[in-house]
């Protein structure tokens, strides 16, 4: 990693642990929106990171501290209007890669689009529609809330005759649901990066029968299993993140969905009673794992899809394969 | 930032340099000519084939020995041409078990820690493609627990008197030199002291090798026995005592590479082929899952040959991809069985066809995957010190 990156880690790392607290959760949980976050990454300019190399990045802090704003949304929706060559407002954004939409005459949407991140949230939506990008006001749409397992907006948007206040078609681009999965399992592999260390930590701390419980073998060997697991999580999303493309952002998260799981049982189980409690924070973690690993494909969706390319594809093609994707 | 025990762990993406390129496909290109003339078997396990004409031939295409420096042979390439070297070798299920060791590991040891005269005697003919070694760590009370063994080498008024016995000693009968871990003094307390490694000529100076037959009924393990066997003050490798160190730098380069998960690829591409070009859905998502953790570990795998040829020593990286290479190798397996069912069968008969024998394989080969170059269980316990709860 350069020296630029470098700071720019820590700068985003400083911003998210300064204001992503327990008391910040409490907040939000109530319906508050967390606008002096939000103005900070504004601030920062986060929400700009250009896609794949900076908004992964960017993406990942922000789900180490699973940062209840939809930031990973905005850089996405930022970077589909730029390689639509559409002007990009200000503020939240969001965005729905939709089959259930259509284009009527005029210019306007109709449809519904379901389980949209944050879009009561957002002042405008991107929707993705085949080869077309379309922006519209989110206060022209109708939106019926509701959440997702870590108790993130995920509402539906209904439109009726919404008018669009910007469209491109034609529009050649990494597919949306590709550049939504690679964000996502950039926060599920910040999300890993904190249950383990939360856990490494406890187990440090916890004694029983006298000694602390990490020195114990039967629990190290658990650490270490959830070790494996983060890192190739981790070291899958970087891998697709300098060099995307289908097989690589289909295996970054199969791969993560997949870890997040497995991580996460290990979390709780090494945290014992006091991991399943409102009060200890280890549950922010595993339920954004466990309402992630789903969003954008879970890993057998991907797995499946990619399984099918490589079956057309044949034997001999296999090796050439996983080396060109990337390395 | 997260723990910073926990953040020790990094995996940074590996560039390779752009020369890279022409070589894997003159590797390639080597590699289908030398299958079209030859009827060896695909066995991507580098265990798996013993073969002097082959590692000759690609000894003579500088592949062996590649990183070394000119004066002994070596062509004084990076690490990472050496891995893709390697990894294109195993995929395509070559015979490769003849150079591997001296390849890998004592060659190396003997770079940085042999004598000149040990390096002018034995790097070139590594090189060439004619000298192949053996490992002799193992004994038949120290597995795991390697600080315990009790080969003794006792100095004498010629040089050294070894007595003792190694085990699981590959190609012991083929080979011709062994790197052979003794116990020259006290162990101290931290059990490491007292530990030097000696250079064994396995053809001449009369070690007694004895076949160990696996449990496929093959004959590649041996127990190598010392009873007073002398030999001369100028085998030691390295000072006296300084064996653990030397052994502990070798386990990185044993750990990480291509060959602790590629060791079942050929049961993986011939998997492929045996389900076809319209999977069902359970198929489809065997293979990608299989596809997609082989891609994952590559990438870990190569992250870890660059911090090596960076001169780090990435000891707990290069667990971590052995121990999930490890579990990859027996997945390969398992998924074959879950979406393509058959009895797996080595013996010829009208109803058997390739794969069940490749599965047949594959099912008695895996249990050693997990043991050699370390357990499972000492690659979590290297893990666990990694993350500072040891």
């Amino acid at each position: 990693m350069s020296d630029e990156l470098d700071i720019l880690s820590a700068s985003a790392e400083r911003l998210f642990a300064d204001h992503v607290t327990p008391e910040l959760f409490t907040r939000v949980e109530v319906g508050e929106w967390p606008d002096a976050l939000w103005q900070a990454v504004e601030t920062a300019g986060f929400e700009q990171a250009e896609m794949p190399g900076l908004g992964t990045l960017i993406a990942r802090i922000a789900g180490r501290h699973a940062a209840p704003i939809p930031l990973a949304e905005t850089i996405l929706a930022a970077s589909l209007l730029a390689d639509a060559t559409l002007p990009v407002p200000g503020g939240v954004l969001t965005f729905a890669a939709a089959d259930d939409v259509s284009i009527s005459a005029g210019e306007k949407l109709s449809g519904t689009a379901k389980q949209i991140p944050w879009a009561r949230n957002a002042g405008h939506i991107v929707v993705v529609m085949g080869d077309v990008v379309a922006l519209v006001e989110t206060a022209r749409c109708e939106i019926s809330p509701g959440v997702n397992i870590a108790g993130e907006p995920r509402d539906d948007v209904v439109f009726d005759q919404t008018p669009i206040q910007e469209m491109k078609s034609g529009v050649s681009h990494l597919e949306a649901d590709q550049q939504a999965a690679l964000l996502r399992s950039a926060q599920i592999a910040g999300g890993l990066e904190r249950i383990l260390s939360l856990t490494v930590q406890y187990a440090g701390e916890r004694q029983q029968f006298g000694r602390p419980i990490a020195k114990f073998q039967a629990v190290q060997h658990q650490l270490a299993a959830l070790a494996g697991h983060t890192a190739s999580a981790c070291a899958a999303v970087e891998a697709a993140a300098d060099a995307p493309g289908f097989f690589a952002i289909a295996a970054a998260k199969a791969c993560a969905s997949e870890a997040a799981g497995e991580a996460a049982a290990i979390a709780h189980q090494v945290h014992g009673a006091i991991g399943f409690t409102a009060e200890h924070s280890l549950h922010r973690h595993t339920k954004t794992l466990w309402a992630w690993r789903e969003e954008f494909g879970n890993e057998v969706y991907w797995n499946a899809r990619l399984g099918e390319a490589i079956a057309a594809d044949g034997g001999d093609a296999l090796w050439p394969g996983i080396v060109g994707a990337g390395g | 930032m997260p723990h910073p025990n926990a953040d020790n762990l990094r995996f940074p993406p590996p560039r390779l340099p752009p020369e890279v390129a022409a070589l894997r496909a003159e590797v390639r290109a080597f590699l289908a000519e030398s299958f079209s003339n030859e009827a060896w078997p695909r066995n991507s396990d580098f265990g798996a084939g013993f073969s002097p004409d082959f590692t000759r031939k690609i000894a003579a295409k500088g592949w062996v020995g590649m990183t070394w420096p000119k004066k002994y042979g070596g062509q004084e390439r990076s690490m990472l041409e050496r891995y893709v070297v390697t990894e294109e070798l195993l995929a395509a299920g070559a015979p490769v078990f003849a150079h591997w060791i001296a390849d890998r590991q004592s060659g190396p040891l003997l770079l940085r820690f042999g004598s000149e005269a040990q390096r002018e005697t034995v790097l070139p003919r590594i090189t060439a493609g004619e000298c192949f070694f053996s490992i002799g760590m193992s004994e038949p009370d120290s597995g795991s627990d390697l600080a315990s063994v009790r080969t003794r080498a006792e100095r004498t008024s010629q040089g050294w008197r070894l007595n003792g016995a190694k085990v699981w000693t590959s190609n012991a009968h083929h080979n011709h030199f062994m790197i052979t871990l003794c116990r020259t003094g006290d162990a101290g307390e931290d059990r490491h002291g007292g530990l030097s490694q000696f250079l064994i000529d396995l053809k001449n100076d009369g070690v007694a090798i004895n076949p160990i037959i696996n449990m496929l009924g093959g004959h590649e393990f041996n127990e190598v026995v010392f009873d007073d066997v002398e030999i001369p003050a100028d085998r030691l490798i390295g000072g006296e005592g300084d064996g653990w160190r030397q052994v502990t730098s070798e386990l990185a380069y044993e750990r990480s590479g291509p060959e602790r998960f590629l060791s079942n690829f050929h049961v993986f591409r011939a998997l492929v082929d045996e389900v076809g070009p319209s999977p069902d859905a359970r198929q489809a998502e065997g293979l990608g899952r299989l596809a997609s953790r082989l891609w994952t570990l590559r990438r870990m795998s190569l992250s870890v040959a660059a911090m090596l040829g960076a001169g780090d020593a990435p000891d707990v990286e290069a667990a971590i991809v052995k121990d999930l290479g490890n579990r990859f190798e027996r997945e390969v397996v398992e998924t074959a069985r879950m979406i393509l069912p058959l009895q797996p069968s080595g013996l010829a008969g009208a109803n058997q066809n390739d794969f069940a024998a490749t599965m047949a394989e594959a099912i008695l080969r895996l249990p050693s995957f997990t043991l050699r170059g370390g357990t499972t269980e000492i690659m979590r316990s290297i893990i666990a010190r990694g993350l500072g709860l040891r």
